[in-house]
């Protein structure tokens, strides 16, 4: 049997015995009085009757309690631990499931080493004892279990956990297990982990690091411009020296651009820059060519958020040449376009049905459809009758004596700048237009003030774009500025489902949602599928693994939309050698819970109760004379 | 010493005041006391049958002319007394605050003018150890009385006090008056012996017994070693509690019995005189009670 304390600061409490004891003495000395006369003292001695033999302890006695008193609260202050060597013990694990516990080195990952860890101490353990195990990750700390008594299942639960790929949030793991560790006190509590602590109290730290070497890339940076894409990785070491290959593959090409970066040191970045001949491109991967202890971070995939959309596009035009042709500049756009009979018949030339939904943008040139569509983006040309929902009102046709020049708005809103992006708006005329009555609304172009094209949102919260004249009464198709309008008006149109598509493990997903969406599906790295029910769920999906996550939003009658998005691991995690600053728990004990500091300490205080109690009756026994 | 703390009003108050004195006296003739004697005061006290040489100017002449015999009118007589004042100086009356020995001048200085009102002669003594050392001695008369009165404040309180080792030699008079002992008798010492002595002298004894509140009510508690002002060979150690604040109570109350009865039993009059206690109280109310004034 040993006797150890939690908190043998408390022991120091033990001075006040000496303090005490030399008080008592000095106050025991008797007080030496002149006084006028002696003679009625001596008298008195006549008249005192014989004292009982208590009284005359009773200073004594006294002494005795308090000195009780003090050693008890010392002894509650320390919190003796009184520890049985065949014993049953309470046993609580903390594992570090961050990304860095993948570290692999001879075949064996650092996770796997410290779950074998933990499985020789509950091995090696008493029957009987219990055992908790926490699994620290970035986004929660679970109990895979707690105050599990057999060992078995234990050690079959614990060869189930996996580790993350994001970095754990050291403070809320500590203070999970300091929660733990204030209601079960005499618990042992193991930390295993791969991080070097400075401090660490009341905890048992395992290490599981060995030292393994790893190199990753650290950061990936690309520009598109000019028909040529430049792409620079950032190589780091963490341990590895020499020269690292570094694969750059575009658009799932087999064959790579090889680079070579050098290291010479840890701690050491080097970049490497690809450049690849190319108009656009769907997505390029860079990968180191090595081996080392932690794969994950050897390899990044970038995808296009241009790219990432098909849009679907409806055009009813009896003469769509111009949009047409404009349209088909723009990547990407799957444009059908049909006449205003045959939309209105339902069927084409060729008796092949029109769906009059399921598109992502609706053209109606000089058309004004029944009905507002409810499922896409709609561009209006010289619409000359009202249609409900549209947000504006028609006020009539303007015929000038004169063709008009529009003016290009200035670019004062984040909408205007992207309409009117790279737009010249010179010589742009008009012959006629029609005068709408609009509240809100983002103009392209203007003539004295009126919106002649402009951008607002319909009642459906779609986006719209209007023209207030036909294509036909103006020069604007034979302009150049209308290719790249239309480009602008698609950009905008059809906003990007996803804002980025580069992240790192543990982001959250960062989508939006066409109002045409009917199912999400994401499709993880490792193969699982989930369904989020809502766009807030989609938005709260995290990215918990590394690799490419693909997104399909399913469309009313028509094919889904599907995007891809890429995380990398946390760069963090990269650095298999971390080292923490404290990883110390408390014990600020609670009432309640299984051999909580109040249990074990109840026992103290209700003595300690009792000798002060007793000490108090002999204190107003001797002082008050309460006989 | 503090200054005597007897005012003028104070002083027109003991004016109406009068020292009663037990017994028909003895003393000088003068004074303000009737004595045994037939003297020649106003106060008519009986006849008696003439007798050759008597003075024929008491002769009552109307008992002459309805008897037929001469009889003689007898008057008291009125005696001159002299109050003998003996202050215990020892230390135990001034240790402190001197409050005890300030009480005992003041109840001296009080007795002494009562009895200079009277006419009376006043003497007073200190006794310390075994000696009586005369203060003051025989003064009569207002204006001499106020001229020697300050000497009370020259008297030291030291050493002990053996009071009988120290009266019984003395010569205190004889049934010519009052003698008056101011102390504490917190003493082993004898002093009944001088009352016994003074009563045997046939003289009026008023025994003042002073003490202070401590000694009445002392605030000591715990652990305490006393030292007795007097000598150090006298000491008492104990731890005080509720138990010896009991005895002690009881021993106080022994203590001030014992000298009270004594003093009772030889006729001699008795007043405790608590330090704190005003001559107003203790005059105008103690001794007027016990008719030692009237």
């Amino acid at each position: 049997m040993t006797l150890s304390f939690l908190f043998p600061l408390g022991l120091i409490g033990l001075i006040g015995i000496p303090i005490l004891i030399a008080v008592y003495i000095i106050k025991n000395k008797y007080t030496e009085q002149t006084v006028a006369s002696t003679y009625i003292w001596n008298v008195s001695n006549k008249f005192l009757k014989k004292k009982k033999k208590l009284p005359k302890i009773a200073g004594i006695l006294s002494l005795v309690l308090q000195l009780l008193s003090v050693a008890l609260i010392s002894l509650i202050i320390a919190h003796p631990v009184l520890t049985y060597p065949d014993a049953a013990n309470e046993y609580c694990f903390v594992l570090d499931g961050s990304g860095s516990m993948k570290a692999t080195k001879d075949g064996k990952s650092r996770f796997e080493i410290a779950k074998e860890e933990i499985a020789d101490v509950i091995d090696g353990s008493v029957n009987g004892s219990v055992y908790t195990l926490i699994l620290a990750t970035d986004t929660s700390e679970d109990k895979v279990f707690e105050l599990l008594d057999d060992k078995e299942e234990a050690i079959s639960l614990l060869a189930s956990v996996e580790p993350s790929y994001s970095a754990i949030d050291v403070d809320r793991a500590r203070q999970t297990a300091e929660s733990y560790f204030a209601e079960n006190s005499l618990a042992k509590v193991y930390l295993v982990t791969d991080t070097d602590y400075e401090r660490h109290e009341n905890v048992e730290i395992i290490n599981v690091s060995r030292n393994e070497k790893n190199a990753a890339i650290s950061e990936v940076s690309h520009i598109l411009s000019g028909g040529e894409l430049t792409v620079s990785a950032a190589v780091k070491s963490y341990g590895i020296e020499g020269d690292v290959g570094v694969r750059f593959y575009l658009d799932g090409s087999e064959e790579a651009i090889i680079k070579t970066a050098s290291l010479s040191e840890e701690g050491d970045e080097a970049t490497v820059t690809f450049t690849a001949k190319t108009a656009g491109y769907n997505s390029f991967r860079i990968s180191l060519d090595l081996t080392d202890a932690l794969s994950e971070d050897n390899e990044v995939v970038c995808y296009n958020v241009n790219s990432e959309s098909t849009y679907s596009t409806l055009i009813v035009s009896d003469t769509p040449f111009f949009i047409e042709s404009a349209l088909e500049t723009v990547t990407g756009i799957d444009a059908r376009a049909v006449t205003i009979e045959e939309y209105e018949r339902g069927e084409d030339k060729n008796g092949e049905a029109i769906q009059k939904t399921g598109y992502g943008l609706y053209v109606f040139d000089s058309y004004a459809p029944e009905s507002l569509p409810k499922d896409g983006s709609v561009w209006f040309f010289g619409l000359e009758e009202n249609v409900d929902g549209i947000g504006f009102s028609i006020q009539g046709l303007v015929e000038p004596k004169e063709h008009v020049n529009l003016t290009l708005s200035e670019p004062n809103s984040t909408t205007i700048e992207r309409l009117t992006d790279e737009l010249v708006g010179e010589k742009l005329y008009v012959k006629k237009y029609i005068k709408y009555g609009v509240n809100r609304y983002d103009e392209i172009f203007t003539y004295n003030k009126q919106p002649i094209v402009f951008a607002n949102e319909n009642s459906y919260e779609n986006r719209q774009v209007v023209f207030a004249f036909s294509l036909h009464d103006s020069n604007m198709a034979m302009l150049p500025d209308f290719g790249i309008l239309v480009r602008n008006m698609v950009l905008y149109s059809f906003p990007d489902i996803l804002e980025r598509t580069g992240y790192t493990t543990g982001e959250k997903l960062e989508i939006n949602i066409p109002a045409s969406c009917t199912e999400i599906k994401i499709t993880t790295p490792s193969g699982r599928i989930e369904y989020p029910v809502s766009d807030a769920a989609a938005n709260e999906f995290v990215l918990n693994e590394p690799g490419t996550y693909t997104i399909e939003l399913g469309r009313i009658d028509t094919l889904p939309l599907t995007v891809n998005a890429s995380a990398r691991l946390c760069s963090s995690e990269s650095d298999l050698n971390g080292v923490g600053t404290d990883f110390s728990l408390t014990d600020e004990g609670t009432s309640e819970g299984r051999d909580g500091i109040y249990d074990d300490l109840i026992i103290y205080i209700i003595i300690l109760a009792v000798i002060l109690s007793l000490d108090w009756m002999v204190y107003c026994y001797d002082k008050y004379q309460l006989r | 010493m503090n200054n005597l703390v007897i005012n003028e009003a104070f002083l027109a108050q003991l004016e109406v005041l009068q020292m009663h004195i037990k017994d028909n006296v003895a003393g000088l003739f003068g004074g303000n006391h009737r004595s045994k004697t037939h003297g020649s005061s106003c106060e008519f006290d009986d006849y008696r049958d003439y007798e050759a040489g008597d003075d024929i100017t008491k002769i009552d002449w109307n008992a002459y002319a309805r008897f037929d015999k001469l009889y003689l009118k007898l008057y008291l007589d009125e005696r001159r007394l002299h109050t003998r004042i003996y202050i215990d100086a020892s230390r135990s009356m001034a240790h402190g605050k001197n409050e005890k020995a300030e009480q005992a001048l003041r109840l001296a200085a009080t007795v002494a003018y009562l009895s200079i009102c009277q006419l009376d002669k006043v003497s007073i003594y200190t006794v310390r150890d075994r000696k009586v050392e005369t203060v003051i001695e025989n003064v009569a008369g207002k204006d001499a009385f106020i001229n020697v009165i300050g000497r009370l404040n020259e008297i030291e309180f030291y050493g002990d006090s053996y009071i009988s080792d120290a009266i019984l030699p003395e010569n205190v008079g004889y049934g010519d008056g009052m003698s008056v002992i101011i102390s504490d008798f917190l003493t082993e010492n004898n002093y009944e012996d001088a009352i016994e002595y003074f009563v045997g002298k046939k003289r009026h004894v008023l025994c003042i017994q002073v003490l202070s509140a401590e000694e009445m009510n002392p605030t000591s508690r715990g652990k305490m070693h006393f030292f007795d002002s007097e000598g150090t060979q006298k000491a008492y150690r104990k731890n005080i509690d509720r138990d010896i604040m009991k005895a002690y109570r009881e021993a106080l109350a022994y203590v001030i019995d014992t000298t009270r009865l004594f003093c009772l039993e030889r006729g001699a009059d008795y007043l405790l005189a608590r330090d704190t206690a005003s001559l107003g109280e203790l005059f105008f109310g103690d001794l007027a009670d016990m008719g030692v004034v009237k």
